[in-house]
Order: C-alpha cells, then sequence, then structure tokens
C-alpha cells in the first residue's frame, strides 16, 4: 500500500492528529480481549482508524443470537471462530492493518504470552474474572487498558492508566457478579466507540482522557453520566503506584 | 441508630432511600436490608468507592448497579 494511498484513506482524521499521530497509531499494537458485541465496534473502528497491528482474542465460535449485534460476523461465519472472522472483517475494511487471531480463554498462566507485545489493551470481555486479569496485566506492564461493559440499553467505561489513575480494582473493589444479561448492538457501539474514541486520544496526545472518570451510558434515558473514582492506595492491583 | 440516604442508579432515574440502621453494621447488612444484592452494585461516598465490609456512617451514599457483558 503506497503512502499516497494510506495518506488518502487517513485525510479525514489527519487534521485531528496530524502526519505524526496517524504514525503513532500505524506504529501501534493493540490487544482486543473479546471478538462480540463491544469487540465488533471496537475492531472495525480501530481497524478503520489504521491501528497497525490488532491481535484479537476470543474462544467462542459465531452462533445466530451473536448476530443481532456482533456485526463483525455474518451468516456465513456460523460456527466458525470469532477471532478468525473478527480478522477477515478487518482486513476488508482496511487491508493496510495487521491481524492476528488468537483462539483462547485468557488465563492467569496465558495471559503474558496472548498479550505479547501489545501496547494497548481493549476490555471487550463478558466477565469480570477475565477482566481482572487484564486489569492486573495492564499495571504490571505499565499500558493503558480501556474498560468497557453492556447490559441491555446500559453501558460503563472508563481508561485506565497505571500509576495514574484508579485501576479496574480500585474501582470495583468487590468481584461483581457476572449474570446473562440481554444486550443490544447500539449499547456494544456507543460503549465500543467510546473506547476507541480514547485508545485514539491517548495514541494522539489528544484532548481529556475518562482517567478517573467513569462513564455510564443510560440508553433509554439518553443520557450519559459520569462518576469521578479514584484510586485505593491499598489496592492489590495498583496500590504499589503509591506515590508516584 | 444511623441516618444513611441511599441513591440508586440503576438505569432508570435515580431511586433516593432514606434507612436508618443500628450502628455495627456493614455496607452489605445495609444492602441486604435493602433488598439490593451486593454482588452486583459498587457502593460510592462522595464519588469514591468504599469497601461494602466498612462500618456504615451517616450521610448520603450511591448505589450504582454494574453491568458486565460484551
Amino acid at each position: 500500500m503506497s503512502k499516497d494511498r494510506d495518506l488518502l484513506r487517513y485525510s479525514r482524521q489527519i487534521p485531528l492528529l496530524g502526519e505524526a499521530g496517524q504514525e503513532r497509531l500505524s506504529s501501534s499494537h493493540v490487544f482486543i480481549a473479546g471478538a462480540g458485541g463491544l469487540g465488533s465496534a471496537v475492531a472495525f473502528y480501530m481497524a478503520a482508524a489504521g491501528f497497525g497491528r490488532i491481535t484479537i482474542v476470543d474462544c467462542d465460535s459465531v452462533e445466530m443470537s451473536n448476530l443481532n449485534r456482533q456485526i463483525l460476523h455474518g451468516m456465513k461465519d456460523l460456527g466458525r471462530s470469532k477471532a478468525i472472522s473478527a480478522c477477515e472483517s478487518m482486513r476488508e475494511l482496511n487491508p493496510v492493518v495487521e491481524t492476528e487471531p488468537i483462539i483462547a480463554t485468557i488465563e492467569a498462566d496465558n495471559i503474558d504470552k496472548l498479550l505479547g507485545d501489545a501496547e494497548l489493551i481493549v476490555d471487550a470481555l463478558d466477565s469480570f474474572d477475565a477482566r481482572f486479569l487484564l486489569n492486573r496485566a495492564a499495571n504490571e506492564r505499565e499500558i493503558p487498558l480501556f474498560h468497557g461493559a453492556i447490559s441491555g440499553f446500559r453501558g460503563q467505561a472508563t481508561t485506565v492508566i497505571p500509576g495514574r489513575t484508579a485501576c479496574l480494582r480500585c474501582i470495583y473493589p468487590r468481584h461483581p457478579r457476572s449474570t446473562p444479561s440481554p444486550a443490544l448492538g447500539s449499547t456494544c457501539g456507543i460503549i465500543g466507540s467510546i473506547q476507541v474514541n480514547e485508545a485514539v486520544k491517548y495514541v494522539g496526545g489528544k484532548g481529556r482522557l475518562l482517567e478517573n472518570r467513569l462513564a455510564i451510558w443510560d440508553g433509554l434515558a439518553s443520557v450519559l453520566e459520569e462518576v469521578e473514582v479514584d484510586r485505593d492506595p491499598d489496592c492489590p492491583d495498583c496500590g504499589s503506584y503509591r506515590g508516584r | 441508630m444511623i441516618s444513611v440516604t441511599l441513591k440508586i442508579s440503576s438505569g432508570g432515574p435515580d431511586e433516593v432511600r432514606a434507612m436508618e440502621v443500628e450502628p455495627g453494621m456493614t455496607y452489605y447488612d445495609l444492602l441486604r436490608i435493602a433488598g439490593i444484592n451486593p454482588e452486583t452494585v459498587v457502593i460510592l461516598s462522595n464519588g469514591v468507592p468504599i469497601p461494602g465490609d466498612d462500618l456504615v456512617a451517616p450521610g448520603e451514599i450511591s448505589v450504582w448497579r454494574v453491568v458486565s457483558a460484551g
């Protein structure tokens, strides 16, 4: 792909980020945890924006009940790996992006290998067990974690910058129970878009991140609120940053 | 008795409840009395998450229902 063609592809966002900012996106390695509803919005927008290398992890296969919201996948993908389907969709959208599908469940004993040399982590998971693994890994590696979660018309998002912000453990001191919940594609789109917006700002060095702020979307009322959150100095995951 | 105001955010208009509890009770006890499963919420005091096993102090707390799907 020629540089001229890249410049044309990104010509509507380079005025926002500058060529140097776009270059930084293009040289970034992102780890997207989950290729479901949130992962669909995140992966499509990250690929379109030109994040250079995207690893996406999911252990599941595409089912008919996913298709109301998981727009990375279509009828032809039923029964196929979500991670592989996701990478095909991203490459179709933007062939310049290097994609890596990983079919795996994120666990304590494989997370280091899965993350590889990723510089940003996007949480598009559906359980807090794995989210806390990502949270700990982000803190240990001192790389940002872009958190999102949804249920029905509701969603939440925040950006964790190790050493600077409350981490997921600070915000959720008690492990929230994951229960099956209804899921709407548009809610995934809103929260996933916020996560990508945060990642673009982080890499591009633009704007004010969702640091120490939890954005809460109530789609029934069409209201986006924020709750301020603070670091817990005794947090088992990020408490070691105390005093920095 | 300790007077506490619960502001519950669960996806619609906030619900506000005034409650009185015995000294020595924890926020988890308070939530159970209010009929709220402590495993599904975050408790905030002045915007700061607080441990549910802290003893209840007078004042207002916010109870925010966590969502977890992706």
